[in-house]
């Protein structure tokens, strides 16, 4: 392992490592680039390096894109990428208030703090909890999926039932096209373009950057810019040390992080919305969740992060890469002649351990980057309404285009994003409809799945039987007697 | 009666109960008889049933008992003019996306929206607002075209 430490810490590791974190910076901020498309995008400037330079570029890549997608979530309330859509929910209302540097520091602090303990995990604990990762079966994602579902009732400003109805609408906007069990077309109208289904990032895009700007122009006669830019002496520092004395919130929403970003489908977007939901339900004042609590932000921020260098644990343990980006890597590995999986660890041990560190090192680097770069974004917010919102949709229209490259997904972003638009109006939270959106294609396919399986062995035995799904069930049920109780109190009080 | 209908109609409760019947409706209509195909789909329209009679419940004893509350009511026009009229902006840009190709329409969508909310127009607004668009579409340019190779549209007639 120590070898493995020095080849990552040489110099032109760090230097094209550094390369992947600056090309991150950009694949993040803007909507539409993913980091898998990034990745996939470098693959090929990485023929000319070494294995290890490699694979740190690209890992340096993904991390820094993790952090970056924060950036448009907190100034704009548009993320970046749909793993940023927690940061979102406290990170805008933050900006809004004038505290948009230290939005992006605790984001960008945050970041590296979860990239460096998923990197640690990767290093020291992979085999054991690659392990627990095995017992989840398609009942253990389903109630993983209803209990990230739970976070509505944060969500939902004054109504639950209207967070559990937009819930629903991104649940069945997100049931468009083939279907998982018998490939039947569905809601698709006879519109071929409909049956791929709605893309991810398009209709997050419409939900949450369309209404957003079509706010802003509600507003500009009124309002000149987005927030007032007001940087105070010190606030970095103070946020940092913030940050630093909540051990325990760190501790928790990085090893969620670790642990979602093991399971293979689960990744990044679903492991900052669980941290979100478990930092509010354990936290002793609630009651500025959603309204811009630094807590909400690193909550999620440290999951997101923490969850791309442990996508990679299956990865290097058993073959399996745990998310998009890491799938690629994996295709970057095979290129040259190399099979992820358990051999790597016994042919090429030193090659994956230096992997982990450039992960490690690439959290180091994340912060340096993103803190020299974070005064410049920050002032995206003193840019006036009149040009920021017509900027903003030019964005969202190549967003939307350049995922799939498809025309047809600029319609449909539109589409969402004017009935998202006019929903809002009527008390709607645009939060629970992506929720809705990113959750659906994990809850339905493990359904179906299950149910075909529970077929076989009895749907009790299988639906609620085993501890993790009762474990995951009784997380549920008390994640929505906790809010119904917080409801009630606040109600009380009020009275 | 008819300032009655017209209080229901600017009552969210009343409006969200319709919005939210109608999309569970539509979902609904659209299944499909397999269980295990449209199980997910079924259950997400029901929930929305379900909320949708809780909306619309709650207004009709609002009805009845004179107490509907109008929040729904358009307020100033101004800013839904500049809402509708960018939102005609947005539409008109695609056809033109469709004839002159990516670039000429998101030049001149930047630079018309931009010199409509501008309150005093004169010819440097105009300049300004032009060099605006011309930046952004060459930063787009470069870096979606060139470093992430995304082929945008182009024009059908040039």
């Amino acid at each position: 392992m120590f070898e493995a430490l020095l080849m990552a810490i040489s110099p032109s590791y760090i230097m094209y490592m550094t390369i992947g974190i600056m090309l991150g910076l950009v694949v993040g901020t803007l909507p539409g680039l993913t980091a898998t498309m990034g990745t996939a995008l470098l693959v090929p400037f990485t023929f000319a390096l070494d294995t290890g330079e490699g694979i740190a570029m690209l890992g340096g890549l993904y991390v820094c894109a993790m952090f970056s997608d924060a950036i448009p979530a907190c100034l704009v309330n548009t993320p970046g990428t749909p793993a940023a859509m927690a940061t979102a929910f406290d990170g805008h209302p933050m900006v809004k208030q004038g505290r948009g540097q230290e939005a992006i520091t605790a984001a960008c602090f945050s970041s590296a703090l979860g990239t460096m303990f998923g990197a640690a995990c990767y290093l020291l604990l992979a085999w054991p909890m690659v392990s627990i990762a095995l017992k989840f079966g398609p009942a253990e994602f389903f109630w993983l999926g209803i209990f990230a579902l739970t976070i509505i009732g944060t969500l939902s400003g004054d109504s639950i039932l209207k967070g559990l109805a937009g819930a629903s609408i991104g649940l069945l906007i997100s049931c468009i096209g083939i279907s998982h069990a018998t490939e039947l077309n569905r809601y698709t109208y006879d519109i071929p373009q409909l049956r791929g289904g709605v893309s991810l990032v398009a209709a997050l895009i419409g939900v949450f950057a369309v209404p957003q700007v079509l706010s802003m122009i509600l507003g500009l006669r009124k309002e000149e810019y987005v927030a007032e830019y007001k940087p105070e002496p010190g606030v970095i520092l103070k946020t940092i040390i913030g940050v630093l004395k909540k051990p325990i919130h760190f501790l928790r929403s990085a090893a969620i992080g670790s642990f979602i970003g093991i399971l293979p489908g689960a990744g990044s977007p679903i492991a900052a919305i669980v941290s979100y939901n478990e930092a509010l339900r354990w936290s002793k004042d609630k009651s500025q969740y959603g309204k811009g609590d630094v807590r909400g932000v690193t909550a999620s921020e440290i999951a997101n992060n923490a969850a791309a260098p442990a996508a990679m644990i299956p990865l290097v343990t058993l073959g399996v890469p745990g998310s998009s980006p890491a799938a690629v890597i994996a295709g970057a590995l095979m290129l040259r002649g190399l099979n992820p999986g358990p051999e790597l660890f016994q042919t090429d041990g030193t090659l994956v351990y230096s992997f982990g560190w450039s992960l490690f090192i690439a959290g180091i680097v994340v912060f340096f980057v993103g803190m020299l770069a974070a005064p410049l974004l920050v002032r995206v917010i003193k840019i006036p309404l009149r040009l920021l919102a017509p900027l903003i949709m030019f964005l969202a229209i190549i967003g939307a285009y350049a995922i799939r490259n498809n025309v047809f997904d600029v319609y449909l972003m539109l589409g969402i994003g004017i009935f998202c638009f006019l929903i809002r109006r009527l008390g709607f939270h645009p939060g629970p409809i992506g929720l809705g959106f990113i959750l659906g294609p994990i809850i339905e396919p493990s359904l179906v799945q299950a149910l075909y399986i529970s077929d076989a062995i009895g749907f009790q035995n299988y639906f609620l039987g085993g501890v993790i799904n009762k474990v995951l069930i009784a997380l549920s049920i008390i994640s929505v007697l906790t809010v119904f109780l917080s409801r009630l109190r606040t109600k009380k009080a009020t009275v | 009666m008819t300032a009655k209908f017209k209080q229901l109609i600017q009552d969210s409760d009343f409006v969200t109960g319709l919005v939210t019947f109608i999309v569970a409706n539509i979902a609904e209509q659209g299944a499909g008889n397999d269980i295990k195909d449209w199980i997910f789909p079924l259950m997400a329209a029901h929930t929305l049933y379900v909320c949708s009679l809780f909306f619309l419940f709650k207004s009709a004893i609002k009805f009845f008992r004179n107490n509907l509350v109008t929040d729904l009511n358009p307020g100033e026009l101004r800013p839904i003019r500049d809402v509708t009229v960018f939102s005609v902006f947005v539409f008109i840009y695609l056809f033109i996306m469709y004839y002159f190709g990516f670039y000429v329409a998101s030049l001149l969508l930047i630079w018309a929206s931009v010199v409509y909310f501008t309150e005093e127009v004169d010819v440097k607004i105009v300049g300004k607002a032009l060099l605006t668009a011309i930046i952004a579409c060459i930063v787009a340019y470069v870096v979606f075209t060139h470093v992430f190779y995304v082929p945008f549209p182009k024009s059908h007639l040039l």
